[in-house]
């Protein structure tokens, strides 16, 4: 499965987020979505995932219009993992995983369906929690539920937004294995959008860095981070440290 | 010669017919009452619920009293043998339906509250219904005349709707002679302050026959509360207010003094020259109208009916149709 | 093997909510059964499972007097089934839209549905009277309805137009709707002013709700409104379900949202003015009834729907009762009965779960 948005433009009461904005997506791997504050990086995710609809230019799936795919087969296509939010109505994690199978059900559970939910908890380590609601959970606990969800959508593409704000080192590191393994494990094409240069740089396979309106950087991340681009984007000073595992980004200063 | 035999016969037939019908209808009398339903009730009646003080009082007169199994709430203290019958329900808008049933009536009373949906239900269970209205002057004769067949008892109906009609004809013919302009204008409360009655409500008939010009005639509604400063501008030359049913002489007493020293009224030609007056709700229903229509028109012409003398005139009544001896007041001042 | 351990769960809970809704039509029948006996008229416990036998289903012995059948079936029977009809109603109207706007306090009360309706059939009546003169009483019912659901989709419209401003928060909704509710009952109040006696007896039932005046033909009319409706909220509970993870996991899902909004307001709403249109505003019955249930089997619409219904039916029909023996033979309005308990249920809800309500 293959996704490409071609010209994309979309405005938010009449002015335009981003434009002209092209971006493509092969299975297997991991794009991350890096810029600054209020970029659109979220938005950008939700276009993809058809929360959205963009005002412009199209968004294909394996050379299909998305538009003239319908909204339940979309569904089973492209799963969406909103940053953590808590509900006045909550469910346990097993009825939160089992939403997942909408597309695939209208009213009856079919076993089918019980089965997916099951291996989804164990492969995430959630059976423990399965009873408990949802909105009961630490920040951790609720990304990784509304990951599994998402798996339970059975997609072949993967949009996260901000899927490690809030979240302590244990949980970024145990959160980026989970979606590393998604990319790896179901051949799965991953979009995140992240605010961390350095778990961006570290686990994805390409960058597109939204530095301002109408200006896209996309490539590897040696290629991306560069001192100058970081400079132009955030107008912060950098500096790139080679480590074990790859580059780092070092803030220095604001620039004059 | 056979079309002849033909319509002989035909004609022996139906007077056959006829002849046959109305001794099975010897029994039965039909009433149209206030709803224009036609009601056939079977005689004699033995088992009435009446839902209304008013109609209770004409079906007393009349001696149907024995025959009155319940009634609804009434707090009128006049008819002191009438306080015994058991009660079932509040009004006839809101009757105790299945204690009603339970008594199994022969025929049920009420006054135009009673609901549509109520009337059909008694009416399934195969008791007779009549509705009337006592607040409707005009339709008091043919009430009185209505129970008068019911009870079989068309004398005591002929004395008390002579009664009635020779003090009308009183008013009436005194009053000819009066001029508009020589009409007081009269300001009327109920229950709350400045909540008077329009051309809608019961009074308003009731104080133009009286002699009188009501000063809300020409408003919207039918019991408005009206602005202070729209009395104030009227400038009401008599005011009469109603007393609850239960209130006694110190409750007449303080309405009248409440008035009297009411802001928006103290500048009134009403309250400059006393003529205020605090009256029961007792003299202006059902049959004693004819005495609240004796008294107001006394309020508005002193001069005119200063022979007459309301009060005496509404004992009399008492006595003579309900053998009462017993009299509270029913206005205040009473002089 | 601990797969089978958690797969259970999804049995436990449906079997757990099967049990709960088998235990409310229980107990529905049990309180029938107890209020169709009880009540002024004399009649015995025998006679009246006689008369219910021989009437709805021809069999036993019929040897009942038909004094017993008119009160039976023409009086306490119409009133039962009119009050299980509007807590059906009134619950399952509420749960739903508790649920599509994610509002804990929404109901048709707190969001002011019932008071616009209550208005709309008063305004039907009066106007009806004057416009509709000819037509009127052959059709009235319908009028009185059209009325009720005119006024209860433009409140509920309001309500929908509120949600979808952006900063329209959990509180403004509920203060919006309270808002609402004075305005439309300042309306049945106006129209009282505006009237004459007679059309007045006949808005007395929506100045204090009650069942007092239940019709079999009420009962005609209501339940295939009911049966449809519920029909049609039971369809879209599994959508309403998606909402729970947020508007945009749902849309992602591939549910319109606004549809699923539009079809399970206006849905609820419809609900709420019928009934209302028989009965009048009768408070607190579709807050409390869903709550009790989501404390009991969870926030699951496929369920919850369907038992905050039979809940709220459990409640109005104890509720009347209650009203009818009170003060008997006089009756308490069925209203104070369910404020009694609504009220103290309501409050103790805002300060359990202030936090996440007012948010």
């Amino acid at each position: 499965m293959k996704m490409k948005a071609d010209k994309i433009k979309f405005c938010y009461q009449d002015t335009a987020v981003f434009d002209e904005l092209s971006l493509e997506i092969e299975k297997g791997k991991i794009i991350s979505l890096v810029g600054p504050n209020g970029i659109g990086k979220s938005t950008l995710i939700k276009c993809l995932s058809n929360i959205y609809q963009a005002d412009s230019g199209f968004v294909y799936l394996d050379g299909k219009n998305t538009l003239s795919i319908e909204a339940k087969e979309l569904a089973k296509e492209l799963g969406y993992v909103p940053q953590t939010q808590r509900n006045s109505f909550s469910i346990s994690v097993y009825e939160s995983i089992l939403l997942g199978r909408k597309p695939y059900f209208n009213w009856k559970v079919r076993q089918e369906d019980k089965i997916i939910v099951q291996e989804i908890l164990e492969k995430l380590n959630l059976q423990k929690l399965a009873e408990r609601e949802v909105s009961n959970l630490s920040g951790g606990e609720m990304q990784k539920v509304a990951i599994a969800r998402s798996l339970a959508q059975k997609p072949s593409i993967f949009l996260l937004d901000e899927p490690t704000s809030n979240l302590d080192l244990n949980h970024q590191l145990e959160v980026m294995n989970i979606i590393t393994e998604l990319a790896k494990e179901e051949n799965a094409a991953v979009v995140m959008a992240i605010h961390d240069l350095n778990l961006a740089a570290r686990f994805s396979d390409y960058i597109f860095l939204i530095a301002e309106k109408g200006k896209y950087i996309s490539g590897k991340a040696e290629e991306v981070f560069t001192e100058e681009n970081m400079e132009a984007t955030y107008g912060v000073k950098v500096e790139i440290v080679e480590s074990s595992k790859g580059m780092l980004i070092m803030p220095i200063e604001l620039s004059s | 010669m056979l079309k002849k035999i033909t319509s002989v016969l035909t004609l022996f037939l139906l007077l056959i017919l006829i002849f046959s019908f109305n001794n099975a209808a010897a029994e039965k009398i039909v009433i149209e009452d206030y709803q224009a339903e036609l009601v056939e009730i079977d005689t004699p009646v033995e088992r009435i619920i009446c839902m209304s003080p008013a109609m209770i009082e004409i079906l007393i007169i009349l001696g149907g009293e024995e025959k009155v199994v319940a009634r609804t709430e009434m707090d009128a203290d006049l008819l002191s043998s009438a306080q015994d019958i058991p009660v079932v329900g509040s009004s006839s808008n809101r009757p105790q339906i299945e204690a009603v049933l339970e008594l199994e009536p022969d025929l049920i009373i009420a006054d135009t509250m009673l609901s549509d949906r109520n009337r059909k239900v008694f009416e399934s269970f195969g008791i007779d219904v009549v509705v009337e209205s006592t607040s409707d002057p005009d339709r008091l004769n043919q009430v009185i005349d209505n129970f008068a067949l019911i009870l079989d008892n068309s004398e005591k109906a002929e004395e008390l709707k002579a009664f009635m009609s020779e003090y009308e004809e009183l008013i009436e013919n005194r009053l000819a002679a009066v001029e508009r302009e020589q009409r007081p204008l009269v300001y009327w409360e109920w229950r709350g302050k400045f909540r008077t009655g329009t051309s809608k409500a019961t009074v308003d008939p009731l104080i133009d026959f009286a002699g009188g010009i009501n000063i809300a005639h020409d408003l919207e509604g039918s019991y408005p509360v009206v602005s202070s400063e729209f009395v104030w501008e009227e400038n009401p030359d008599v005011i009469i207010k109603m007393a609850s049913r239960d209130d006694s002489l110190a409750d007449m007493q303080n309405s009248r003094n409440e008035l009297m020293n009411r802001n928006a009224l103290k500048d009134t030609n009403a309250v400059q020259d006393e003529r205020v007056h605090i009256i029961s709700w007792d003299v202006q229903n059902g049959i004693f109208s004819i005495i609240g229509k004796l008294y107001y028109a006394k309020f508005f012409h002193p001069d005119i009916f200063a022979d007459i003398e309301p009060g005496l005139i509404r004992e009399e009544m008492l006595k003579r149709f309900f053998e009462q001896e017993e009299f509270d007041i029913a206005v205040y001042p009473n002089d | 093997m601990q797969k089978i351990g958690s797969e259970n769960y999804y049995d436990r809970a449906f079997k757990k909510r099967m049990i709960f809704l088998l235990f409310l039509i229980f107990l529905l029948v049990i309180v029938t059964i107890f209020s169709i006996t009880l009540g002024v008229a004399s009649i015995t416990f025998g006679d009246t499972i006689k008369v219910l036998f021989g009437e709805l289903f021809g069999i036993g012995s019929q040897d009942y007097s038909s004094f017993s059948r008119g009160i039976v079936m023409n009086l306490r029977l119409p009133r039962i089934a009119l009050a299980i009809i509007t807590g059906l109603a009134l619950g399952s109207s509420g749960s739903i839209m508790q649920s599509i706007l994610k509002n804990p306090l929404a109901s048709p009360y707190t969001l002011g549905i019932a008071s616009g309706s209550a208005f709309g059939a008063a305004a039907a009546i009066v106007l009806g009277d004057v416009i509709f003169k000819t037509i009127f009483t052959a059709y009235s019912s319908w009028v009185i309805i059209l009325g009720a659901f005119s006024f209860g989709l433009l409140t509920i419209l309001i309500i929908n137009l509120i949600v979808s401003l952006k900063e329209g928060s959990s509180a403004m909704l509920i203060l919006a709707g309270v808002a609402l509710g004075y305005l439309f009952s300042a309306g049945v109040s106006f129209l009282r002013y505006v009237t004459d006696h007679e059309q007045l007896r006949e808005l007395a039932i929506w100045l204090m709700g009650g069942f007092y005046q239940a019709e079999w033909r009420d009962i005609f009319i209501l339940t295939p409104i009911l049966i449809l409706s519920l029909i049609l909220l039971l369809k879209i509970s599994w959508d309403v379900n998606a909402l729970s993870a947020g508007e945009e996991v749902a849309q992602n899902l591939g549910i319109d949202i606004r549809k699923l909004r539009r079809i399970g307001t206006v849905t609820a709403a419809f609900l709420t003015s019928s009934v209302v249109a028989f009965t009048g505003i009768i408070g607190f019955v579709g807050l409390v009834a869903p709550h009790i249930c989501r404390m009991i089997i969870g926030n699951d619409n496929r369920f919850l729907t369907i038992s905050s219904g039979l809940a709220g039916a459990l409640f109005l029909l104890g509720a009347d009762t209650a009203a009818r023996l009170i003060i008997s033979p006089a009756e308490l309005p069925v209203g104070i009965i369910t404020s009694f308990f609504g009220a103290p249920f309501f409050i103790y809800m805002l300060i359990k779960k202030r936090r996440s309500y007012w948010s």
